[in-house]
């Protein structure tokens, strides 16, 4: 595709971010005005919204877009006057238009790229607008001379009594001068300021009913002078050519006055009148990363200092010294809490592009749905807004095709025929809560607990003895679907089982409560940041590890002899259960089995997804704030690791990643189901 | 160096349109609104304005109103897209200078600027 000449990368840039916008809005506009169609502020929003589209893809040089955008102007236009009524058609032609805008603003992205063809598009919106615009009259040149005739001729007359001139002028248009009806209004207007139109060709009449091409002719009377006249004119864009001619006798050619000097400007300097600046992410990640490093080097810097201090104690210098670092450890943190804040943005980013999704869904399921949003406003770092768009579209799929049911059944289950699904969020400490709400037909934990024993989830015995609670969020576990039979959204037993191993690897959580035939709620709990995370480090053969905090259920002390031994695997007693045991030096391969040394140890139980595994270590050393940084260039996909950080001294740990810990654990364990279970009996008889 | 005060909330269109305008020489005040508009107009006091017509809350009509209302020797050039004419002869008849028709090349609005300004 080509660009319009002028247009560099970084007016590209700033178009398609402001394109994007546009495109979003429309997405979210458009839904809501199927349900609003009588809100005139929503119609003059989408409106404004492809005509800014319009304006500016024809600016970059993308005629396809400016040509869609326009197309879909002009029905939105017929909306707007109330020549047309909001329809699902309307509604449908007019997201397939902006489905199509989409594909056209990704060809920027990849110039080599297939053009998207606009041809269908433009015509179901082009069959929705009841009369076509009419284009500008394009009338043969008036090759007529003006010709004052009879009621003209007294007029001019009486002017001239008065003392006027008669004038007669012919202005000539640039032959590519967009509008001359309307450059010749302004002629009209300009010179009827200094005088009387006496008659013109073509006609002020003719002239707004565009019959004009580029020559008009104009006798006017007036008591100023040709110069005068010449000058007044010459302030009109695209004019070609002026001829001003005295009508009857000749006047002096006085000499114009001098044009009013500029208005100068005293001094000021250009006032930002915008209080916002758009940054780059990358940079936001960047600044992120070198405050990180900042962080990492004031801990290091103080303890420098303490050390100093404990060698020089009363020294001047130290202390001064001493003083000053301690106001740079201020500042850092203010900056890093700033910093962070910046990164803040807020959820509406994410929801915003789910209203589309859910009618689309709603629509292909032939249901009915409300749905409600609440708390878009509601920050997180960016990080974690990019994790929430699976989960929640996720959710949302699961809530509309198992939840909500068909209309007749709502109907006769004594709710109304649509149903709501409400999507809110709220902070709490530091975590942001998410709930998807609906109020259909809930989850039937009878049904749950005997599609699990199908499914050979667990052992039936376990199943049975699971409160309703419990049964529900098995939901979540792989392999269970209960929709009773497949759809293209879902349904396929695959989705919740994802939603729950991405959340909790980000440190969060999810469940599920029900109410039969009430409805469903979804809670969605994520930390506010992915980029610090607070982790306890521990220490073994001398390597310090960090265990992120979200994860640890508890930590202690562990006696050697405490541990028994079962089928080659390690496991220890906790609380009564039998728990597997990951020795952290052998799971990494820093020293073998054979070769250990201490007897006592130390234990961090850990959790991901309802399974519980403990960690065991040489010591515990202390909970810290930790800059994550990733490992990815270094050690690609993730085998027990998530990532490094540097600690105030320069030594750099590794962050373990427990879910995939666990998930190790857990297949060798799965393997060695049924000897575990034997000797869980054993055990509890000993 | 003369002022010009280039008014849209369309934030492409004024930056590009900025962009021109202060590579021929000229001071450029922008506007993102009607209301940021009066409020700008009355700081920098500039030489001409771009005045966009489809704009939320205040429209460019509106906005030349009040603008004339508080310099009545404004030079104000609207900026419009195409199927506006009418809005513009009744801009004109309000007393706008000129006009300029989206998309714009460079030449067009840095004639309308050179003849608002003269």
């Amino acid at each position: 595709m080509d660009l319009a000449a002028g247009i560099t990368p970084e007016d590209l840039d700033l178009f398609i971010q402001e394109a994007d916008e546009q495109l979003q809005l429309l997405d979210e506009d458009i839904v809501r005005l199927e349900k609003e169609s009588g809100n005139p502020d929503l119609m003059q929003e989408i409106f404004r919204a492809a005509h800014t589209l319009k304006g500016s893809s024809a600016m970059v040089g993308h005629q396809r877009l400016s040509d869609l955008a326009h197309a879909m102007e002009s029905v939105l236009d017929q909306v707007r006057k109330g020549m047309l009524a909001v329809s699902p058609s309307i509604i449908d032609a007019l997201l397939h238009g902006l489905d199509v805008m989409r594909l056209l603003r990704k060809e920027l992205d990849s110039p080599d790229s297939k053009p998207a063809d606009i041809t269908n598009a433009v015509a179901e919106l082009s069959a929705l607008v009841t009369t076509n615009e009419q284009p500008v009259k394009q009338v043969a040149e008036h090759s007529g001379v003006l010709v004052p005739d009879a009621e003209a001729q007294t007029r001019l007359e009486k002017a001239c009594q008065e003392g006027k001139q008669a004038y007669f002028i012919k202005v000539s248009f640039n032959k590519e001068s967009h509008w001359t009806a309307v450059r010749s209004f302004q002629v009209i207007n300009s010179l009827s300021a200094i005088g009387e139109i006496i008659v013109s060709l073509p006609t002020a009449q003719e002239i707004e009913e565009g019959k004009i091409n580029h020559l008009f002719q104009i006798l006017v009377a007036s008591k100023n002078s040709a110069e005068d006249i010449r000058e007044l004119l010459t302030g009109i864009s695209e004019i070609e050519n002026i001829e001003i001619n005295v009508h009857e006798k000749e006047i002096s050619g006085e000499a114009a006055k001098a044009t009013g000097s500029d208005s100068t400007v005293t001094g000021k300097e250009d006032t930002k009148l915008s209080h916002t600046v758009r940054v780059d992410v990358s940079r936001l990640d960047t600044l992120m990363e070198q405050v990180g490093e900042l962080v990492i080097n004031r801990n290091q810097i103080s303890q420098l200092g303490r050390m100093l201090a404990e060698k020089y104690h009363e020294d001047e210098i130290i202390v001064a010294f001493g003083d000053s670092l301690s106001q740079i450890a201020k500042i850092v943190s203010t900056l890093q809490q700033d910093v962070m804040s910046i990164r803040l943005l807020p959820v509406e980013i994410v929801f915003s592009t789910l209203p589309r999704m859910v009618r689309d869904i709603a629509r292909k399921e032939n249901k009915k749905v409300e749905f409600i949003i609440e708390g878009q406003e509601t920050e997180v770092d960016r990080s974690v807004i990019e994790q929430l768009r699976d989960p929640l579209i996720h959710m949302l799929r699961n809530s509309i095709d198992h939840g909500i049911e068909a209309p007749d059944k709502r109907r006769s289950a004594g709710k109304p025929e649509a149903g709501t699904i409400r999507l809110s969020a709220m902070h709490e400490q530091d975590n942001i809560v998410i709930t998807v709400k609906d109020d259909g037909k809930g989850v039937d934990p009878k049904l749950i607990r005997k599609s699990a024993i199908d499914k050979k989830i667990d052992m039936p015995e376990n199943i049975s003895k699971l409160t309703d609670h419990e049964a529900v969020n098995l939901i979540f576990n792989s392999g269970l679907s209960t929709a009773s039979e497949v759809t293209d959204v879902s349904g396929r037993g695959v989705g919740l089982d994802v939603v729950k191993t991405n959340i909790e690897s980000l440190g969060g959580s999810v469940s599920v409560e029900s109410v039969p035939g009430q409805g469903t709620t979804f809670t969605l709990t994520l930390p506010l940041t992915l980029a610090i995370i607070p982790a306890l480090l521990v220490s073994t053969v001398g390597t310090i590890c960090a265990i992120p905090l979200s994860s640890i259920v508890e930590a202690g002390k562990l006696d050697v002899k405490e541990i028994q031994t079962v089928r080659g695997k390690e496991v220890t007693l906790f609380r009564g259960d039998v728990l597997p045991l990951l020795r952290l030096d052998e799971v990494f391969g820093w020293s073998d089995k054979n070769n250990r040394s201490g007897e006592a140890l130390h234990m961090v139980v850990v959790k991901f997804s309802g399974s519980r595994v403990g960690l065991v270590v040489e010591e515990l050393l202390e909970q810290q704030e930790l800059v994550v940084k990733s490992l990815d260039h270094f050690i690609g996909e993730s085998n027990g690791i998530t990532g490094a950080s540097i600690l105030g001294d320069g030594r750099v740990v590794l962050i373990l990643d427990v879910a995939s810990l666990i998930r190790g654990a857990i297949t060798e364990r799965n393997n060695n189901k049924i000897k575990i279970k034997s000797s869980v009996s054993r055990l509890s008889i000993k | 160096m003369a002022t010009v005060m280039v008014v849209d909330d369309a934030m492409f269109m004024r930056k590009k349109c900025a962009q021109v305008l202060s590579q021929n020489g000229y001071a450029v005040v922008e506007a993102a609104s009607g209301a940021e508009a009066l409020t700008a107009y009355q700081q920098e006091k500039p030489d001409c304005v771009l005045l966009d017509i489809t704009m939320p809350d205040m429209d460019g009509i509106e906005a030349l109103k009040e603008l004339l209302k508080v310099d009545p020797n404004a030079k104000v050039s609207m900026c419009s897209a195409m199927g506006q004419q009418g809005i513009v002869i009744e801009a004109l008849k309000l007393g706008a200078k000129d006009f300029v028709v989206k998309p714009f090349d460079v030449a067009r609005v840095i004639g309308s600027v050179k003849k608002l300004i003269g």
